[in-house]
């Protein structure tokens, strides 16, 4: 272990706890103005937190504004804190009683989880408290509460709004998985209070509710709105929530009310521990608020220099960041089950005690949810029902973004002679997958029983990786780019993300005109994996072959020399899913031939004038990294030098001769 | 006395030379394992970038080669016990070269063959009570700890206490090491056990200082070592700086053993 570290970490805090001290107060967070035409729900909810109890009691003032053509005669809430209620919730059911390691079944009456609407009315007074009940469409589940509906009294109209004044208790449980409390007054808010689904069109272009409940495997789905959050709140503690903090009002029996505002935002999470240091830095005009335990505190550089390096890529490559501000929250050891998370403007990420340098799976996850403010909070698309959408995309940049920063063949491990890139190890995340034909990328979250993170992350970023090598960097980005501002704001499904690619393929060049609607259908919805291969390479004496050939009037006329051979290379895909590829031929005398192979074929046979080649290569600039097994795609004459052997020799060698002295020492 | 050990250390050098060829010879059979598992890859470009240990290549070569991992397994399991049985060979010879003064490989392959199986008995004895002492340091943990996220409020005092725990195990295991050290010798001569243990407790001191300092030192050449090969671009240079370091380390045994039968 480095002193480094160590020495890094007692100067980095002291200097930064001084230049935060001096920030502390000042108003820095300028809020977004909100976009009107995207905006469905408004929300001013009053909280106050009892620690001891582990409750928070909130007044939530909702305004929704139905923006269908239909008439609205119900609105299902989001009750996500009732799955972790009882065992049989239909996000704990099936679990054994154990999710993520822990144990729920001697669970104390205090660490079960709960939320409640004690009283509901319109802000005309009508009581609708009685209107209430709880629904469990997805499975018939009588015991999980995830959803309540309400019933209205009064028909919704096309273009009205209802005004909704709720009374609710939210009791957090011990962290289960991401909301919950923890040891020493550590509190995490999120998905904690009512919130309605989305009236939206579905996949036929049918109006319904999209509130599905809540399962293992799943995420969130919400409108877009304004929210106006007053906490109330023991003095003690430090506060971070998405948006910016407005106002802060010291307020009797050591309490204090901080206001938040946070516009345009599917959803707002908080989280309050006392033991918290906080560190306020900027992006451009951006605040960055970190977050960040004692004890982690020399994790913070690396935090910093990491976001800023997200901010910088994905402004140059995706769009402008849409918000004021980003909140980084770095959980405790005992409250890790929290982090790992996005919710608007505030991230959670998870570190360790003196994590080595050389490792750098912090930076590669605070990139990760800091990506998420783009895909998942600006472009929402639907996590329940496509995961991939959010996940993928959201590993595809994070893949790109610590590549270009700290290099492709190191940037997620460079650590004692080690070394692995992170687009490489999201790769290998897919390509080792148990099975990775267990099923198909685009379905719902709770259809997926196996590696979930090898399909949804891995195997969709892999597929991007090969769009783009497809399309043309600067197609691709080009893209990417008219994507997210189509679409920021909004809710894209499969086939808006789909015909958006179709559109912008009619409207520009790309590398390789191949048919993408295809490829997106066999990589999205088939279970075929992609392993080209070289089969053979041989010269074939042409003697045999002189003559004419055909049977038409253009009889093919065919003389050879004496002596003329030809090439012929054969291909085969190991795999069932066939996709375009790339062969390259280099020839000993510097020149090259590069074919694209794009029948979709299993087999290939190919035959070139002969040559002195050098080396065939299929996807030589790794276009394709679907597929499955990368060391078949070449065949070269061209073998290692002395040199490399020695290195090879080198390499295995230090790393025998520190097992063997470790032996030698015991022994 | 700095002088006085270097000289008798260098008057060592066949056994260190001796040990260094075993180092290699093990080097050497990793090397060719590796050479020929991956000797289907020939043809491919992949076979030249296997000196950089890419991570995608021999993934994706495990992967198509299952089998591959079950080899190194079985060929790793061998090279284990063959280190063993030889080392414990060279240790009985070195041991007993250092006491008496002779140096001639001769002598160390007499001593060796001589003392074979005690000091097999007394390593063997010696590798249950490592596994013994690791598996009960870890067991007391676990029933106290319970689950460790949940118990500790940060994870440095569990940093902390982990690393105490390893310290205390090595200290044990030095202690006890070197108690069998001494009973390697004085069994020759006829002593018992209990006072080999009573003479180690006594330089207690003196073994934990010299294990902190070659400690300290092989991880100094090893951090070196591990950048050499990108900091030195005479891959011949590097190399023979690879084969310095494991001579040190050998040198540094030698140093050791000596100055604790002082």
């Amino acid at each position: 272990m480095s002193l480094y570290p160590i020495i890094n970490s007692f100067c980095f805090c002291t200097i930064i706890l001084s230049w935060s001290v001096g920030l502390r107060g000042q108003q820095l967070c300028i809020q977004n103005v909100t976009n009107q035409a995207s905006v469905i729900s408004n929300y001013h909810i009053s909280v106050e937190l009892f620690p001891k109890d582990k409750k928070a009691y909130g007044t939530q003032s909702l305004s929704w504004k139905n923006t269908s053509p239909d008439t609205i005669r119900e609105i299902p809430f989001y009750m996500y804190l009732n799955a972790f209620k009882n065992l049989q919730s239909s996000y704990l059911k099936g679990s054994g009683g154990e999710i993520f390691g822990r144990t729920l079944t001697n669970n104390s009456k205090k660490e079960w989880g709960w939320i409640e609407i004690s009283k509901i009315k319109t802000n005309k007074g009508v009581d609708l408290t009685d209107e209430l009940r709880y629904i469990q469409l997805n499975d018939g589940n009588i015991h999980d509460q995830s959803v309540i509906q309400l019933k209205l009294k009064e028909e919704l109209l096309p273009g009205d709004s209802i005004s909704l004044q709720m009374e609710f208790e939210a009791k957090l449980p011990y962290i289960i998985s991401r909301a919950g409390y923890s040891k020493n007054d550590y509190f995490f808010f999120n998905h904690w209070y009512p919130q309605p689904g989305v009236y939206e069109k579905d996949k036929n272009g049918d109006w319904g509710w999209n509130c599905h409940q809540f399962f293992r495997g799943t995420e969130f789905y919400a409108d877009f709105g304004d929210y106006l959050v007053d906490i109330t709140i023991d003095r003690r503690f430090v506060v971070g929530a998405s948006g910016c903090m407005l106002d802060r009002i010291d307020l009797p029996n050591n309490k204090v009310r901080y206001s938040y505002q946070a516009n345009n935002v599917i959803d707002f999470a908080w989280i309050a521990y006392p033991l918290f240091e906080e560190y306020t830095d900027f992006y451009k005009d951006i605040q960055i608020k970190m977050l960040i335990p004692e004890e982690h505190c020399m994790m913070a550089p690396r935090y910093l220099e990491a976001v800023k390096h997200a901010f910088e890529y994905l402004e140059e490559h995706v769009g402008p960041y849409p918000y004021p501000s980003i909140t980084i929250c770095d959980p405790p050891m005992h409250a890790l089950r929290s982090g790992l998370m996005e919710y608007p403007m505030l991230i959670t990420c998870g570190s360790f005690y003196n994590f080595p340098e050389g490792i750098r799976t912090i930076e590669s996850l605070v990139i990760h949810e800091f990506t998420h403010m783009y895909f998942m909070a600006t472009i929402a698309t639907n996590e329940k029902e496509e995961a991939w959408m959010d996940e993928g995309f959201v590993t595809f940049y994070e893949d790109k973004i610590m590549d270009h920063y700290y290099g492709k063949k190191s940037s997620l491990i460079d650590f004692y002679g080690l070394k692995s890139g992170n687009s490489e190890n999201t790769r290998l995340e897919y390509t080792t997958m148990n099975n990775p034909s267990e099923g198909t990328i685009a379905r719902p979250g709770w259809e997926i029983k196996g590696d979930y993170k090898g399909l949804i992350y891995a195997k969709t970023a892999t597929m991007l990786r090969s769009l783009e090598g497809y399309m043309g960097k600067e197609s691709f980005e080009q893209m990417i780019k008219s994507y997210y501002i189509a679409w920021k704001f909004k809710h894209p499904k499969e086939a808006d993300f789909r015909s958006h690619l179709q559109q912008h393929i009619r409207d520009h060049v790309v590398d390789y005109d191949i048919n993408y609607d295809r490829f997106l259908d066999e990589c999205l919805h088939g279970v075929g994996q992609v392993d080209y291969r070289i089969d053979y390479v041989r010269y074939l004496d042409l003697e045999d072959k002189k003559g004419v050939y055909g049977d038409d009037e253009d009889k093919a006329y065919q003389y050879l020399a004496t002596n003329q051979k030809e090439l012929h290379i054969g291909i085969t895909n190991l795999g069932t899913l066939n996709l375009p590829v790339e062969l390259l031929c280099t020839y000993v005398e510097g020149r090259d031939t590069l074919l694209f192979l794009d029948q979709w074929q299993q087999e290939y046979h190919i035959q070139l004038p002969a040559g002195n080649i050098e080396k065939i290569e299929l996807d030589p600039q790794l276009k394709l990294p679907l597929d499955v097994n990368l060391n078949n795609n070449s065949f070269t004459i061209d073998h290692p030098t002395v040199s490399e052997n020695i290195e090879l020799f080198n390499k295995t060698s230090k790393l025998t001769s520190t097992f063997v002295d470790l032996l030698s020492w015991l022994f | 006395m700095i002088r006085a050990n270097t000289y008798k250390i260098i008057n060592h050098w066949r056994q260190i030379l001796f040990l260094y060829l075993l180092q290699l010879l093990t080097s050497l059979s990793f090397f060719y394992m590796t050479i020929e598992s991956f000797s289907s890859l020939q043809n491919s470009k992949a076979f030249s970038s296997i000196h950089m240990l890419d991570r995608t290549v021999i993934s994706d070569f495990v992967k198509a080669n299952p089998s591959v991992l079950g080899l190194y397994q079985e060929v790793f399991l061998i090279v284990v016990l063959l280190y063993i049985i030889v080392h414990t060979f060279i240790n009985a010879g070195v041991l007993k070269s250092l006491q008496n003064g002779e140096y001639s490989i001769r002598d160390l392959f007499r001593h060796g063959a001589m003392y074979f199986w005690k000091f097999l008995l007394i390593n063997l004895s010696y590798g249950a009570i490592v596994l013994l002492i690791t598996g009960l340091s870890f067991l007391v943990f676990f029933t106290i700890v319970g689950d460790p996220i949940i118990y500790f409020d940060t994870e440095k005092p569990l940093v902390h206490w982990v690393l105490s725990l390893l310290f205390l195990s090595m200290l044990v295991l030095v202690l006890f090491w070197g108690a069998s050290l001494n009973v390697k010798i004085r069994i020759l001569k006829g002593n018992k056990v209990v006072h080999a243990f009573r003479l180690m407790f006594r330089k207690i001191g003196k073994v934990v200082g010299l294990i902190a300092f070659y400690a300290m030192i092989l991880i100094v050449i090893k951090q070196g070592l591990y950048h050499l090969g990108d900091l030195c671009s005479n891959l011949y240079v590097a190399f023979l700086c690879t084969q310095l370091v494991l001579g040190f380390s050998i040198l540094l045994r030698f140093d050791f053993y000596n100055r604790l039968l002082k």
